[in-house]
């Protein structure tokens, strides 16, 4: 009897140990990394191959419109990720609609191809080089140097003087329509969306009312947008202080291992941080520089090692990674540090189930604007596509067709969703954010969302997105504004460098490693950085900058 | 059986295989607890074996995601059965012949399948050729591409057939006038049920686990997908709606119970072979060397 159970434990064993191995690969892709700033650059392919540039005809719209007709209409392949589920009856549902206006108007045949977050770039980057069908794509501006390397991707500067162009320039503004480009090579087009990444504090407003923080610096319910008034970061550390005397066992300031850094110091990071744009010293700086070389990075680290000292900061901040969202809802966390923009604190108190106040922070006079802030994910034209002519057209109407964005963003009127009488939009009757059958809220990614309809969540106005834009145009742009960094060269040193800055970087900027360490820790990152090829990296780029700033002239 | 007092090697024995029982054991206890504990609990007070409170939101979360779930675990059960008999099958047929010691030309043979293990097309070559194949957003992804043939197990199986099937065996069967195929048929796969089973839990473990077929394979189709493919996409997901700092998280996202939900994918992910695999426990005891014929 002992013996048999004895074996079946060791059977329970056996095949535990063979999940330890096999199991673990199942859960762990999303790695990918998600944060703003932390850009991961997959080794692309190092031939610098130009993008070729297919059709031969020069672009009056009428000739290629002219090969297809209602009833022949050009099938376009639609690729965007999903962010959040939706149902895949009433998807259908939707591109059967949006088709049912596009063939007529543009002769074209839309088919929608949702992709996770998860997978996005493996499975683009397949299609792409497996030559299926795709023709509008999302480009997530850390993989453009690679896919435009690999010739995937299509130069959309040919039909930038059509009227579909021009159609673009008028939603975005010349700045801004040209963000995504590289090498001369215009590969997407970024969202409209808000760019700033001022940092803020977001603070439970129960604790704030009972310490008397409230008044002391005038903050309101609701009032998320900026209007001058900002406060230095050693503001925030008396008001943690007061926290922390108040309420011993609290944590006052969350931060993750997702790099927080923009909160507290802007740099044009110049796409992957390895060599920088020293912002907060010189608004228009063209110098590229070493960030963790910069008095500006010393100083934030070490208020931030001081705060980490001091118990200010979450404990476990450096390999964190649960989110703000489950620690505040957890109770014992009193702020976190996150970007402040109008509508921010109606869709941080849902998510964190609390009533809370937003504050600015920044020791500089005004937010600052890179080309990374611009160009998140942009929309633009796979070299696979049939007919770029085509797929251009349709690009131009996300951007400039407000019937063609509300259907994507928000379905079918009256069946998804119903237009209220100040002019916002909202889920139909008897339905809500958690039955909901077709609803992207992903205005913020791909085309432009000031043309579709505001989405009333509760406080959210039909001039919404007036605001965003004035938010955006207090900001001040970076010198570097619209260059865009071509690292395919330097994929080995880039990875090189990754690996070198995750070493350090997480308990550098979450203050884990206390005051005593800066200095040394600071020291030993320089020397790894400089050992994996930083100097290189940064030569290179300098070199590219000074010739795009010779073309901007 | 006689009871004898414990001699000190056995007590010495014990006490060590109490120890590592427990250090893969309580991991995966620890692992159902922290599913079953609420969520706040989780993220308050870290994991523990004996949580505060109890909740079962992860696990209805999973439930609520709709007949996915169901339909992705029947693709699961489908493709790893068929999968794992064609596995095996196939490996068989191919490792009888290298073990046949006469055979012209073996080395050769040996040599392809070995250089398999060392070198292939890499991911591009192969998305091209299989999508060639046609097999895009079908149920063939999931079962054709990489996990078919395995030059580990055919060199496995061959080197049991050769050593511990003892040669008199298939020379008297010739002398009988056996066909090669009679010999494969009656003495060969009888004999070497111990390795089969063996190589048969590898592959079945390693559809059942396989999420990156489908990654490739399956753009248009997300109905094919199995239960790592879905438990995947969800993980990932939530990881990205909670880490992303660009504050445009809805509240319906962020009332995932993240860490919970994580907990609560693992474990059923591995549920079913858990059960299933003490079933098959006696060959494996058996051990990849240890089986020998008797008598």
């Amino acid at each position: 009897m002992k013996k048999k159970i004895f074996a079946w434990v060791l059977t329970v064993v056996m095949i535990a140990a063979m999940f330890a191995g096999c199991g673990s690969t199942g859960n762990n892709t999303g790695s990918t990394n998600t944060g703003s700033t932390g850009t991961t650059n997959t080794a692309g392919t190092t031939d610098t191959g130009t993008t070729d540039t297919g059709t031969t005809d020069t672009g009056s719209g009428n000739t290629a419109s002219d090969k297809y007709s209602e009833e022949k209409p050009y099938h376009l392949t639609f690729a965007y990720i999903e962010f959040y589920q939706q149902d895949e009856a009433a998807r259908q549902a939707v591109q059967d609609a949006l088709n049912e206006y596009m063939i007529p108007t543009y002769h074209i045949e839309v088919e929608f191809l949702p992709l996770q977050y998860a997978d996005y770039q493996t499975t683009i980057q397949l299609m792409l080089s497996g030559g299926d069908a795709l023709d509008v794509m999302p480009i997530f501006y850390p993989y453009a140097s690679s896919w435009i390397s690999m010739g995937g991707v299509y130069d959309m500067n040919e039909f930038m003087s059509s009227a579909d162009g021009q159609a673009i320039i008028a939603e975005l503004g010349n700045d801004n329509a040209y963000v995504g480009q590289m090498n001369g090579v215009l590969y997407g087009f970024p969202a409209n969306k808000e760019s700033v990444e001022l940092g803020g504090l977001c603070m439970r407003a129960d604790i704030c009312d009972a310490l008397g923080i409230t008044e002391d610096y005038g903050l309101e319910a609701n009032k998320d947008e900026y209007d001058g008034t900002y406060y230095d970061w050693s503001v925030a550390a008396d008001i943690f202080q007061r926290v922390l005397d108040a309420y011993p066992d609290m944590t006052p300031l969350y931060l993750s291992s997702t790099s927080q850094m923009a909160r507290f110091e802007f740099f044009d990071v110049l796409v992957d941080q390895f060599g920088v744009l020293d912002w907060e010293t010189d608004h228009k700086s063209t110098t590229v520089v070493n960030e963790f070389e910069t008095d500006t990075y010393l100083k934030a680290v070490t208020m931030l090692a001081d705060w980490y000292d001091k118990g200010y900061i979450y404990k476990d901040a450096m390999t964190d990674t649960q989110g703000s969202a489950t620690v505040m809802k957890a109770g014992n966390t009193f702020s976190y540090a996150t970007a402040i923009k109008p509508g921010f604190l109606v869709e941080a108190q849902a998510a964190n189930g609390m009533d809370l106040y937003a504050m600015y922070f920044g020791n500089s006079e005004e937010g600052g604007i890179s080309t990374t802030n611009v160009s998140f994910f942009n929309t633009g034209i796979a070299s696979n596509s049939e007919d770029p002519e085509m797929a251009f057209k349709f690009v131009s109407a996300l951007y400039s067709d407000a019937t063609v964005m509300n259907l994507w963003q928000n379905g079918i009127e009256g069946v998804n969703y119903q237009v209220l009488d100040d002019g916002t939009a909202y889920f139909v009757d008897g339905q809500d954010s958690s039955n909901y059958t077709y609803h992207q809220n992903t205005g913020w990614f791909m085309g432009n969302q000031f043309i579709s309809y505001v989405w009333n969540d509760g406080t959210k106005t039909a001039d919404y997105w007036e605001k965003l834009s004035a938010h955006n145009n207090w900001a001040v742009t970076s010198g570097a504004f619209g260059f865009m960094w071509d690292s395919s060269e330097y994929s080995t040193q880039i990875t090189a460098l990754n690996n070198a800055l995750e070493t350090y970087r997480a308990a550098l900027e979450t203050g884990a490693i206390g005051s005593a360490n800066v200095t040394d820790t600071l020291k030993k990152l320089n020397d790894a950085l400089y050992a994996a090829g930083l100097q290189d990296v940064m030569d290179a780029k300098q070199a590219q900058l000074d010739e795009w700033l010779a073309t901007q002239q | 059986m006689k009871e004898k007092p414990f001699s000190r090697y056995q007590i010495l024995a014990n006490v060590v295989m109490i120890l590592m029982t427990l250090v893969v054991v309580l991991p995966f206890l620890l692992l159902l607890m922290s599913s079953l504990t609420d969520e706040n609990i989780l993220v308050a007070n870290g994991y523990s074996f004996l949580p505060e409170k109890f909740s079962l939101a992860s696990y209805q979360y999973i439930i609520q995601s709709g007949d996915k779930i169901a339909k992705a675990y029947l693709i699961s059960i489908l493709v790893t059965l068929i999968g794992t008999v064609i596995h095996v099958l196939l490996a068989a047929l191919m490792s009888y012949p290298l073990a046949v010691r006469n055979l012209p030309g073996r080395k050769i043979m040996m040599f392809y399948v070995f250089f398999t293990m060392l070198f292939n097309g890499g991911i591009v070559p192969s998305y091209i050729m299989w999508s060639s194949f046609g097999v895009k957003d079908t149920i063939w992804a999931q079962l054709l591409p990489v996990l078919l043939l395995n030059a580990w197990n055919v060199m496995m199986i061959r080197t049991y057939f050769q050593t511990s099937i003892p040669e008199s065996l298939y020379e008297a069967a010739r002398i009988d006038g056996a066909s090669e195929y009679k010999i494969f048929s009656v003495i060969v796969l009888p004999l070497g049920k111990p390795i089969l089973v063996t190589m048969g839990t590898f592959a079945g473990l390693t559809y059942w686990n396989d999420w990156t077929n489908a990654l490739y394979y399956i753009v248009r189709n997300k109905n094919l997908y199995n239960v790592q493919n879905l438990l995947n996409q969800m993980v990932s997901n939530i990881q990205y709606l909670t880490q992303s700092t660009n504050s445009n998280v809805s509240s319906a996202a962020a009332s995932i119970p993240a860490t919970g939900i994580q907990m609560a994918i693992a474990f059923v992910a591995i549920l079913p072979i858990m059960m299933i695999f003490p079933m098959f426990q006696k060959y494996y005891a058996k051990g990849i060397t240890l089986g020998s014929v008797k008598g």
